[in-house]
């Protein structure tokens, strides 16, 4: 059974060690698994057993693989403001191969691959940064005499999780850029026989990234994700019903151009073409990336780009009004930072149910209406099962 | 015991949640104590969006131009005034002072879970000093509101919102959730389901 309180911890010879291996007081090490924790929406207790598991769990063997890409995941995760974030990273995993970070070179790095994969068969995660070519037969991106197409495909025969970081492989992100010109895909395409974790973005959290793999850490299985493949824990709500500038949008107070009264006020960016409203990302609340002091896109008055959604970033000019893809309330799951036991708020659903039925008569239709989201979809599914039992 | 938690980040009352980073910046809280509503604050509130929707939402793409302005069903509840607003672009339960114990003075774009006999609901706060109302909460319900083809439907929706606030929820729904067991998050989270879907069951049972 797993350890339930933190404090119990504090005294504790392995955390200790982890916290002096990681150049942090114990307090903070502890405070920083507090913190992913809430960060995966994991209820109280868990953060004990997080801070457990990065200090005493064998690390994961990690293969890291390169395709089209501008190295900007790895950067924004090594060039992390916060010291110890790049330093928890490469803690928590056992990096084998990244051809960025790695000194050998050449034969001799492809060779240490193979071992690696060889050694860890079945047990190393794979993570990938950056989009696959397919046309030509996948001609335009090849490293040691492979294509990307063939090394993907080697090295996720036998990873026990495949981690997609990035927009690129995500699902093709900027180098899928019409008119795509290599015919750029995300990994999903290509690996379709296992599940692949996406966490894109451009670049992707850091600290998404890193939930994510101490949730495999911790629990021994990635976290829950959505059809995208997107962990729910990160991409479950909509920039928009996170946003701190929510309440400008609702009540009208806009900025029209950059530099007007309504921008030095810091009114809502949706007019000038803040993608908010249809990019699911939890920026706003864990913010952006780990550079720079404690902000993100809006925060710092430029629109959101939508650089984490397929079919916006990359796609929809910056300034082009975003669509409105929206439910509310979007409260009976766990929010993205919880309370620590409060859990869902129930009473919304209740609420949100009430409405649905009475809005069209019927609960299906608006639970379709809401299903753009994540939390309707499942409500829908729930709703569906009960239905099914009743008659 | 008060009826609020504050969620957002450095206000008196807040209990932070942890945070793997800190926001730089904070919108300004309100210097003083909002002013408190002596009487039913309906006309002003549907003044305040009548005047926002002709000055600037009636050009947005999203808007439902088949609603119109209305505030509905306000009343007293812990000493403050709870209600209903509708307006082309949203169907909103809302929160004004009115000196009891649901307010609470907080900046714009703050959250806060404010708890009603069906539950906690989360609330959004607004404040703009120079507004016709300084200061309010809002828990989104409907936005955009496409769904309603009539306004007649967004007003039975919103009774029917009003209706589920001050009904009690079932006390069997309101359990914290598990822990997940080390190697055993998924099975926690299959666990999860039935009660949800019992809890949707006994919902239906009770409103359709």
């Amino acid at each position: 059974m797993a350890n339930t309180s933190l404090l119990s911890l504090e005294l504790n010879e392995k955390i200790a060690a982890a916290a002096e291996r990681l150049q942090m007081s114990r307090r903070e090490f502890l405070q920083f698994c507090a913190a992913l924790a809430s960060t995966l929406g994991l209820p109280q207790g868990a953060d004990a057993a997080v801070a457990e598991a990065v200090a005493t769990k064998k690390r994961p063997s990690v293969i890291w693989l390169h395709f089209q890409e501008c190295t900007g995941c790895t950067e924004s995760m090594l060039r992390a403001e916060h010291p110890t974030l790049e330093k928890l990273i490469l803690d928590v995993i056992s990096l084998d191969y990244h051809e960025t970070l790695f000194a050998a070179a050449g034969h001799q790095i492809e060779a240490a691959r193979r071992t690696a994969m060889k050694e860890n068969a079945g047990k190393y995660v794979l993570v990938v940064e950056g989009a696959i070519p397919t046309k030509d037969g996948g001609i335009y991106c090849k490293i040691g005499g492979q294509t990307a197409i063939e090394l993907l495909k080697e090295c996720a025969k036998d990873a026990a999780a495949i981690i997609a970081i990035g927009s690129c492989s995500s699902w093709g992100g900027m180098p899928s850029t019409d008119p795509n010109p290599t015919g750029a895909v995300g990994v999903n395409k290509i690996i379709t026989d296992k599940p692949v974790v996406t966490i894109p973005g451009c670049p992707p959290n850091p600290y998404n990234f890193l939930s994510t793999v101490v949730h495999f850490l911790t629990f021994g299985a990635l976290p829950e994700i959505d059809a995208l493949g997107r962990p729910k824990f990160a991409y479950s709500r909509l920039i928009h019903e996170n946003c701190e500038r929510r309440a400008h949008f609702d009540a009208g107070r806009f900025a029209m151009e950059f530099g007007d009264e309504g921008h030095r006020k810091g009114y809502c960016l949706y007019k000038l073409g803040c993608k908010g409203p249809e990019t699911y990302a939890n920026c706003p609340t864990i913010l952006f990336g780990d550079a720079g002091s404690g902000t993100w896109p809006v925060g710092c008055g430029h629109p959101c780009i939508g650089c984490t959604e397929e079919g916006v970033g990359f796609q929809k000019p910056i300034h082009m009004v975003s669509k409105l893809k929206n439910i509310e309330p979007p409260l009976q799951y766990p929010r993205i930072v919880e309370e620590k036991g409060t859990g869902a708020t129930l009473g919304a659903a209740a609420v949100l149910a009430a409405v649905a039925g009475a809005a069209a008569g019927g609960g299906a239709m608006v639970a379709k209406n809401l299903g753009l989201s994540h939390k309707a979809a499942e409500m829908e599914e729930a709703k569906k099962a009960g239905e099914k039992e009743q008659v | 015991m008060s009826a609020r938690k504050a969620v957002g980040p450095d206000s008196p009352e807040r209990v932070r949640p942890e945070r793997v980073r800190k926001p730089l910046y904070n919108a300004p809280t309100p210097a003083s104590a909002a002013l408190h509503y002596a009487d039913d604050p309906t006309p002003i509130l549907e003044a305040m969006y009548r005047r926002i929707w002709e000055t600037s939402m009636h050009d947005m793409p999203f808007v439902n131009s088949a609603l119109s302005v209305v505030a509905i069903g306000f009343r007293r509840h812990e000493g403050d005034w709870v209600g209903a607003v509708i307006t082309p672009w949203f169907l909103n339960l809302f929160v004004l002072p009115g000196g009891g114990t649901l307010w609470s003075d907080l900046a714009s774009g703050d959250r806060v879970r404010i708890q009603f006999p069906v539950g906690e609901l989360e609330f959004i706060a607004d404040y703009d000093p120079g507004g016709d109302i300084p200061a309010y909460q809002y828990c989104p319900l409907f936005a955009p509101v496409s769904q309603f083809a009539t306004h007649a439907a967004a007003l039975a929706a919103a009774e029917e919102a009003l209706k589920a606030l001050f009904t009690v929820a079932p006390e069997a729904i309101a359990e914290a959730p598990a822990m997940p067991l080390q190697d055993a998050a998924v099975a926690t989270d299959a666990e999860s389901i039935p009660s949800r879907r019992a809890f949707f069951r006994g919902l239906a049972g009770h409103h359709s």
